[in-house]
């Protein structure tokens, strides 16, 4: 096709910008309809017990109160978070969990009851009437601990949820046959979203008796799992997806949206439902803490000969997709390098902690920090430059890893860690007792879901008879311009102007289910689904222009609504032809889908084939200032280089870049969720620290384009590459500064301090 | 106890009878205002922020009643019927908005500092931001687009 | 729910009257910044909120010869852009540069971070290291009583139940005066101390001898403290290595932290040391 693209890879202002800009978007929360209820969800305080006794009556004797729903008055009090928007029950146990707790609580935060009442005070001053008896139980809350025999039993009789191995050659022989070998045991912490909207919603029911949500979320398919609590068909539930104030993966399991289904079919009554900023704290999943120990054995000329790996992630006290990014790490785990012995075992365990589940990365940043670490580590015995040994074990097209995942596009970590360090510049001079040290660490991110989950999207794109055109996705927009680049993509290939192209998108009754955005899906997916829809209506209306003018279809293109015949120079408005179409009959719309690679199941524990469609390699570099006196480390300046194979808005892929860095920084250095106990610690943002203006480093985001992605025009993806090597990128440097290497995150003040201390 | 009060909102004056324990952000949403937005309703997080006869604060933390009879601008106050104000016209061409919840609030910091302080330097601007979090952006394309209209771009 | 009646005094005598009228059932509200996030957790409930925040009475800075009075109701981003107080109280300014961020500054006022009591109260450590006194006043009668001896414990203060601060009396900064005020955070804004640390000094001129200093930290016992120890140790000598080690020595005797979310008391204990030594250096390497 054109390689001089007239709005690909161009820094294109998305059309919902301005809006934004002057404050008209009506998210989830700005939504009112008169007569409106407001709902509220009572939750357990205490991580693990029995319910004996549940009495809703002076809550329910409140005036203005107008139903307390609890477990017994759901239909079906199950809900299973199987991969939502797929058919297919994968992994090793279905994952299931209570939509209001009956007789026992897991976690502190589970839901017990929902209340609708007039006003939101009057609901939480129902909430406060709201008598529990509990029957505590001794919890467990370390994961490691969990996994012994004796440890209590959080569902049935094993807390090990889930378990994926990595079996290649003979790690045992391989060791011995070392000249070096590197061994450490790291740590990660519970992170939590912190996107700034809460998770919102209203409900009502329409004219056609259907349950209308309208809801800020990352997957209008959760309709089906609403239908099967409230016992309705899945034909009466709709969710109409708003714009996202922000996602990160806290919107993609359930949200408010079976409670306001709930609250709405009991009620007959509009429902709004949002979340305050506690509830987020300790009612909604974090990232899966890990503890992960990393062997690594390699000869003197720098060849990785041998990796052996125990992960074990945290659960929470639900399955909820644990096992899905236990996968994730699994496969991920050896890092983006050609390894010949590997033997990994992952395992995720329940605890009575908040559940855990998605998470921008899914698994991946935690394998990575360690893997990150243990390359420097290892460099460190080898005597060795870190990116040289690097260099010497970096996957290249066409390999297959111990996990058989076959690699099937450019690696160019190579260039984009020279381009990250020369990006860097050269690096300042310490003064003490502030130490200035660089750090680099390299990532490989899966774009696309897991192939055995047999993704799909569907996208409809249709001309007016004025040449504009409309695209109906289902696809929702976290604001990393996902509806954007659909836009972007019907505009170059139909040839019209970007301003004609309209997206109506995300309600999943009205337009084409695309799926979730997750996974760095998004592009890959909705874009060559929206790339086919467009190339067949291309294609229909140049044959149709090639009939007319008498020319080959090959010599004519669409530029500016109109077609051109680049050998005779002759020219035809597109509206012309959309009229001849439109007279005989000819369709200027079609409903494509685009189907990810298929495969089957992974069929037991050992992972042995592909996986993922794809990768997206990244390397960031950073310069860090750590004070010596106190342990307060610095980023200075972070470059970020992604090799996104073609990108399509460049102010989306920059703006993914620096957002996934500055939250990865979050990661490495301030954030973190803490629970003693089972009972939360940090649940305000005063308390659990995201990066503010002042916590940023100059960031350079390094865009590199191989065209070898599977997306449309050759992308790949960037939405969760972006933040996958800034942890480790900073405690490498932290090591360059200071020596000492941060084997648990957060790099809190306090944590490097001692760790210079005992030095 | 229900108070009477009047306050006015982006120029136009809003008359009520409120319980004395609602807040300005609480207010101005039930009025319609929902440009302005709930993220934390603690104060930490800014996304509510608004200027109250021209300093910009957060209206979660501040009693509607502290407001009486004084001039609360909005995000909306910025732009006209077709024309958007230099710093949203800036947020725009830089990119600095990606889900867009914390922008109005954002917005609206930089407007106070660009009111007190016309040519910041960087740091200034940086600084003057620091109470409004922002989870998408990283804030470097928010700082560089402030930094743009500092510097006489429009 | 709450059933709150909000009161508006015209003058700081009526404001005493309704105080004394509603008693324990009343609060006076500044800036609110605390009080609204309390009434939020349903950890107050008052009948009373009586807004003392734009009481002219209580918004005046007086600078005499040899002290600065402060109302209670100025709010913190007045002091950080009073040039005169950066001229004659340059503590308290830099103090305000780690305050918070400008959107709390644009509401908090000074009396509303004493009030509150917190151990963390940033704008504490600065004025007890300016010696600062309060003033109180109530329908009774006024009081005077010295910031040191106004915090008794986390959020309690030796307040009367129908007093309120009235004034806030500092001692002005001399030209060879030093201060510094440095906060340690787990981010670089917006951030609860870890620990903090403000420093005054005199210095007599030629000989580099400390005449007088005033060490005062926060977050690192039940309330805001001055380090008598320290003090002792350093006033009236010449300062070098061996005596700022000494110091770090002494000032674990004054303090008394606990370990929390934010930190170890481990860790409050070493860094109360970095900090007073750093907090000095500065100060004679003005």
């Amino acid at each position: 096709m054109m390689e001089n693209y007239k709005v690909i890879g161009k820094r294109v202002e998305g059309a919902d910008e301005k809006e934004k800009a002057k404050g008209t978007v009506v998210y989830a929360d700005d939504f009112t309809l008169p007569g409106m209820l407001y709902g509220k969800v009572f939750r357990s305080t205490i991580p693990f017990g029995k319910i004996k006794k549940l009495d809703i009556s002076k809550a329910l004797a409140l005036e203005g109160v107008e139903t307390i729903i609890t477990a017994a008055d759901v239909p079906n009090n199950e809900s299973v978070s199987n991969v939502v928007g797929q058919t297919t029950e994968v992994g090793l146990l279905e994952a299931k969990h209570q939509v209001l707790a009956r007789n026992i609580v897991r976690y502190y935060g589970e839901p017990i009851a929902l209340i609708a009442a007039k006003t939101y005070e009057i609901a939480c001053d129902a909430a406060e009437l709201i008598k529990v008896e509990y029957e505590e139980m001794e919890g467990v809350f370390d994961p490691v601990e969990a996994m012994k025999p004796e440890a209590p039993k959080i569902h049935g009789d094993n807390n090990i949820i889930a378990r994926w191995k990595v079996r290649q050659g003979n790690v045992k022989d391989a060791f011995k046959n070392c000249d070096v070998v590197v061994e450490n045991r790291y740590k990660t912490q519970f992170q939590e979203h912190a996107h700034i909207e809460p998770e919102s919603g209203v409900a009502w029911i329409d004219e056609n008796g259907v349950i209308n949500l309208r809801v800020s979320t990352q997957v209008i398919e959760q309709y089906r799992d609403v239908a099967h609590v409230l016992g309705v068909p899945e034909s009466k539930v709709r969710i109409i997806g708003t714009i996202i104030g922000g996602g990160f993966g806290g919107k993609e399991d359930i949200t408010v949206e079976v409670f306001l289904g709930l609250l709405v079919w009991k009620t007959g009554k509009p429902v709004k439902l949002t979340y305050t900023r506690e509830e987020m704290g300790y009612g909604r999943h974090k990232r899966h803490p890990y503890v992960m120990r990393y062997k690594h054995g390699a000869t003197k000329d720098g060849k990785i000969v041998a990796m052996e790996a125990e992960i074990i992630s945290d659960s929470g006290a639900y399955v909820y997709l644990s096992p899905w990014v236990l996968l994730y790490s699994t496969v991920h785990a050896t890092g983006p390098y050609m390894i010949p012995n590997v033997k990994v075992d992952a395992y995720s365990v329940l605890t009575n902690n908040i559940y855990t589940s998605a998470f921008r990365s899914f698994g991946a940043i935690q394998v990575t920090y360690a893997v990150e670490s243990q390359m420097n580590e290892l460099a460190k015995a080898l005597n060795m430059n870190p990116l040289d040994l690097r260099k010497k074990n970096f996957l290249k097209r066409g390999d297959v890893t111990a996990s058989g995942q076959k690699i099937d596009s450019y690696v160019a970590l190579g260039e984009l860690a020279d381009k990250a360090l020369e990006a860097l510049g050269p690096k300042k001079s310490s003064i003490p007792p502030y130490r200035i040290g660089r750090g680099v660490a390299c990532s490989w991110q899966s774009y696309g879901r897991m192939t055995y989950l047999h993704d799909t999207a569907s996208v409809w794109v249709g001309l007016e008879l004025d040449g504009s055109v409309e695209v109906r996705s289902g696809i929702p927009d976290l604001g990393g311009g996902q509806r954007e680049s659909l836009r972007q993509i019907a505009a170059e290939i139909l040839g019209v102007p970007l301003d004609d192209v309209i997206v109506y998108s995300t309600d999943s009754k009205l337009t084409p289910l695309t799926g979730t955005v997750t996974a760095t899906r998004a592009l890959y997916m909705s874009g060559n689904a929206v790339k086919m829809a467009s190339n067949q209506i291309r294609n229909t209306l140049l044959e149709k222009a090639a009939e007319i003018m008498h020319e080959s279809k090959d010599s004519l293109d669409i530029i500016d609504k109109t077609i051109v015949s680049s050998m005779t120079k002759k020219k035809i408005p597109m509206r012309d032809i959309i009229k001849v179409c439109a007279s005989e009959g000819i369709p200027l719309q079609t409903l494509s889908t685009f189907k990810a690679p298929f495969t089957k199941p992974i069929d037991g524990e050992i992972i042995k084939d592909n996986v993922f469609v794809d990768f997206t390699f990244s390397v960031q570099a950073c310069d860090v200032s750590v004070d010596e006196e106190t342990g307060k480390v610095n980023v200075i300046r972070l470059a970020a280089a992604h090799d996104v194979g073609k990108s399509i808005n460049l102010n989306r892929v920059e703006g993914q870049i620096e957002g996934g860095a500055v939250q990865g920084i979050g990661y490495a250095l301030m954030e973190s969720y803490i629970e003693e106990k089972g009972i939360p610690k940090t649940n305000t943002l005063a308390e659990y620290l995201i990066p503010t203006s002042k916590d940023i480093p100059e960031i350079i985001p390094i865009v590199m384009e191989s065209g070898t992605g599977k997306g449309p025009f050759g992308a790949k993806g960037i939405g969760e590459p972006s933040i996958t090597a800034t942890a480790p990128a900073i405690t490498n440097a932290i090591y360059d500064a200071a020596g000492v290497r941060i084997k648990e995150l957060p790099a809190t003040p306090e944590r490097v301090y001692f760790a210079l201390k005992n030095r | 106890m229900k108070h009477d009060i009047e306050i006015t909102v982006n120029g136009t004056k809003i008359k009520d009878s409120i319980e004395a324990s609602t807040t300005l952000l609480d207010f101005l949403r039930s009025h319609g205002f929902t440009e302005v937005k709930k993220g934390c309703d603690k104060g930490d997080c800014g996304a509510c922020t608004v200027l109250i006869d021209g300093a910009a604060t957060t209206s979660c933390i501040t009693l509607a009643l502290q407001a009486n009879n004084k001039e609360v601008l909005t995000v909306k106050s910025l732009n006209g019927w077709r024309k958007l104000h230099p710093l949203q016209q800036a947020f725009v061409k830089y990119e600095a908005i990606q889900c867009g919840f914390c922008t109005p609030g954002m917005l609206m910091s930089a407007k106070w500092l660009l009111d007190k302080n016309p040519h910041p330097t960087r740091a200034e601007i940086i600084d003057a931001i620091s109470g409004n979090l922002c989870r998408c952006t990283g804030y470097k394309k928010i700082i560089d687009a402030i930094e743009y209209v500092a510097q006489g771009g429009k | 729910m709450y059933d709150i009646t909000y009161i508006k005094p015209r003058t700081l005598q009526e404001a005493i009257e309704q105080k004394a009228e509603f008693g324990k059932d009343s609060l006076f509200i500044a800036g609110g910044s605390n009080l609204l996030v309390y009434m939020k957790d349903r950890k107050i409930n008052p009948k009373y909120f009586i807004d003392v925040s734009e009481l002219e009475e209580l918004r005046e800075i007086t600078f005499n010869n040899e002290t600065i009075s402060i109302g209670p109701s100025v709010k913190i981003i007045e002091i950080e852009d009073s040039n005169q107080i950066k001229k004659s109280a340059y503590l308290l300014n830099q103090a305000t540069k780690e305050f918070a961020n400008p959107l709390i500054k644009n509401k908090a006022t000074i009396g509303g971070n004493i009030a509150d009591a917190s151990p963390a109260a940033d704008m504490v450590p600065p004025l007890l290291a300016l010696d600062a006194y309060l003033e109180l006043a109530s329908v009774n009668e006024a009081r005077q009583i010295q910031l040191k001896d106004f915090f008794l414990n986390p959020r309690k203060t030796a307040i009367g139940d129908n007093e309120i601060i009235s004034k806030i009396i500092l001692k002005k900064m001399e030209e060879n005066d030093r201060s510094s005020f440095i906060k340690l955070g787990l981010r670089n804004a917006t951030t609860i101390s870890v620990v903090s640390i403000a420093v005054w000094l005199s210095l007599e001129k030629g000989s580099g001898k400390i005449n007088d200093i005033r060490v005062a930290l926060g977050s690192v016992a039940p309330t805001p403290l001055r380090s008598q120890s320290v003090e002792n140790l350093l006033k009236n000598k010449v300062p070098d290595e061996n005596l700022i080690k000494q110091a770090m020595k002494e000032i674990q005797k004054d303090i008394n932290p606990i370990s929390d979310v934010r930190g170890s008391s481990d860790y409050r204990r070493e860094m109360s040391a970095t900090l007073l030594k750093r907090a000095i250096n500065q100060c004679l390497n003005a």
